[in-house]
């Protein structure tokens, strides 16, 4: 009975809020992902989450197909290859050399990208969040406290790059702490430590933005002039991300909405739709009632 | 790069929230209760003592259907154990946050309301909680649309008018149940401007309803397209029949057809809401 009551009352305790500590995030550089998922390993890894299974997705070598409650990194793989391509040699045909191996791009490409929750500045998932469970933490990161979560699922339904989810496990929402355990100990989070090729890079925000901006001049000058940075500064209908990415193609080539909307920007309005809408209806029935008492 | 993709990535980004039927009958029942209570709080304040008589039968049904209400909102949390936590925080930019302290506040006056409407306890008490009440019931019976229509989900997030339409659909469930309650007590004063008022409550139903469809972006006209039947049927049934009835054979005899048509469209726009996203998200 102590611990029944313990656990009802327990979430209206208010702690002191943390001091706030320099921003960070991710700054991810697509063009430097080799697909080799050792983030998503990582990441289950460090944070003891389960397997998926070995399912067929049939139409990519990405076989996770999209971020979960329980796979909070996700290596998207875009196979970007002409329909009418001739059929690649089979593989006793293979004459592999150099020639061979740079007139790849000519015939298609493949994007890799590793995704995740884009730790919105404003995000759509804590203004909607009806507990208080999901905050900004001390370093600014979209935080899901699992111990206050009942499950309402209104975050699912306001998240516009679809990242979190519900878990059919203990019925809570779940997504990327950013290894806020791991930063709280000043270490860099796991999928960051284990990308080989330093696609995934963490650090202070201010610092990864100045880097991507490099970074995208320097792959500019290389010939890809489709090249872009999506979600480093915020647009007029969305804020700027925590983890942002450099990008070779449209936004949507990789899964990402190409204008991602703040919902909440129309509530007012919205409200005040329903509001006028509702005075229409009590109008009419009170001038009804009216008219008949007096008749 | 132009070329055509072996995996495209996919067309709808968005992850469908993990509601289903207990959300589609939360939403019928908040939207009943709402109205009954809406409509009769204004019937008891402005009517003589004949409408007084079917605005506590009103009350007396508000409060059960309620209870309804609440149970499903929690049984279709994830961890229901922690109902309690939504009144952890007060949070005016989230919907679900308002309409989970406007549900508790109308719960309550609603359970007296009911209270007093069983028991032989009467007037200016009644009169006061009826007037306290309808704001939050006129809440409740909005709060939802806003909350669908602010989300990120295709479909919902371009319902600019979702509120408008459900409280409507809130004020007609409301006057229709009423007005088959008083054709059946013989309350022929009271169902005449009941039936007046649905009348033009369901013509501003169908205004709305039509804008509603013709606002919508390439995500509503799938919607459409995926369920046609069930937005037809909407208007059908709970718009065009109902409207009919009560324009063309009005009376007591056809009064509670016209109720059980606005409450079968009431259902099935709600069933088909809820379904957008995940129909859309499959396709």
């Amino acid at each position: 009975m102590a611990n029944l009551l313990r656990d009802l009352l327990y979430p209206f305790t208010r702690p002191t809020a943390l001091a706030s500590r320099r921003p960070t995030g991710f700054f991810t550089d697509t063009t430097l992902c080799i697909g080799c998922k050792a983030c998503e390993v990582a990441c289950k890894q460090w944070n003891q989450l389960p397997s998926d299974g070995f399912n067929f997705t049939a139409d990519s070598y990405d076989n996770t197909a999209q971020l979960s409650a329980t796979t909070w990194r996700h290596v998207t793989f875009i196979e970007q290859f002409p329909r009418d391509a001739a059929a690649p040699p089979s593989p006793p045909d293979l004459n592999l050399d150099l020639t061979s191996l740079m007139m790849e791009a000519q015939n298609g490409r493949w994007l890799m990208m590793s995704d995740v929750c884009k730790h919105c500045s404003a995000a759509p998932c804590q203004m909607a969040c009806p507990t208080g469970a999901i905050i900004h933490n001390e370093f600014n990161d979209v935080y899901i406290q699992n111990d206050i979560c009942n499950g309402c699922g209104y975050c699912v339904a306001a998240c516009p790059f679809g990242v979190i989810s519900r878990s059919a496990f203990d019925g809570h929402a779940h997504k990327c702490t950013l290894c806020y355990d791991r930063q709280r100990d000043d270490l860099i989070p796991a999928c960051a430590k284990a990308c080989p090729t330093e696609s995934i890079r963490f650090g202070p925000l201010d610092e990864l933005r100045a880097h991507a901006a490099r970074r995208l001049e320097e792959v500019k000058t290389r010939g890809f002039k489709g090249a872009r940075l999506y979600g480093d500064r915020a647009t007029d209908t969305y804020s700027d991300l925590g983890a942002f990415f450099l990008l070779l193609d449209e936004p949507s080539r990789y899964g990402l909405p190409d204008n991602p909307d703040t919902p909440q920007r129309h509530m007012i309005a919205d409200y005040i739709r329903g509001a006028a809408g509702t005075l229409l209806w009590i109008a009419i029935l009170a001038i009804a009632v009216i008219i008949h008492v007096r008749s | 790069m132009s070329a055509a993709e072996a995996s495209a990535a996919p067309r709808i980004v968005t992850k469908a929230p993990p509601w289903h039927t207990s959300v589609a009958i939360d939403l019928l029942c908040s939207s009943l209760a709402a109205g009954l209570f809406a409509v009769a709080a204004i019937i008891y304040l402005l009517g003589d003592d004949t409408d007084r008589a079917v605005s506590r039968v009103g009350f007396a049904l508000a409060f059960p259907v309620m209870i309804v209400d609440l149970v499903c909102l929690v049984i279709d949390l994830g961890d229901p154990l922690r109902f309690m936590n939504m009144t952890r925080v007060f949070k005016p930019g989230s919907p679900m946050s308002v309409g989970v302290w406007s549900i508790v506040v109308f719960s309550f006056i609603s359970f007296v309301c009911f209270a007093i409407s069983i028991l032989p306890l009467g007037g200016r008490a009644l009169s006061f909680l009826a007037l306290g009440g309808l704001p939050f019931a006129l809440v409740v019976g909005n709060y939802k649309g806003v909350l669908f229509s602010t989300t990120a989900q295709p479909g919902w997030s371009s319902m600019r008018w979702l509120g408008a339409l459900l409280s409507i659909s809130a004020g007609a469930m409301g006057v229709a149940v009423l007005l088959a309650i008083a054709a059946l007590a013989d309350a022929d004063h009271t169902a005449a401007f009941l039936r007046e008022a649905l009348v033009w409550i369901l013509v501003l139903y169908a205004i709305v309803f039509v804008a509603l469809e013709r606002e919508g972006d390439r995500w509503t006209r799938g919607a459409r397209r995926a369920f046609p039947a069930g937005m037809w049927l909407t208007l059908l049934v709970g718009i065009i029949v109902p409207l009919a009835i009560a324009l063309l054979a009005p009376g007591p005899d056809t009064d509670c057809t016209a109720a059980l048509c606005v409450i079968g469209g009431s259902v099935a726009f709600r069933h088909v809401l809820i379904k957008i996203p995940h129909r859309l998200g499959a396709n």
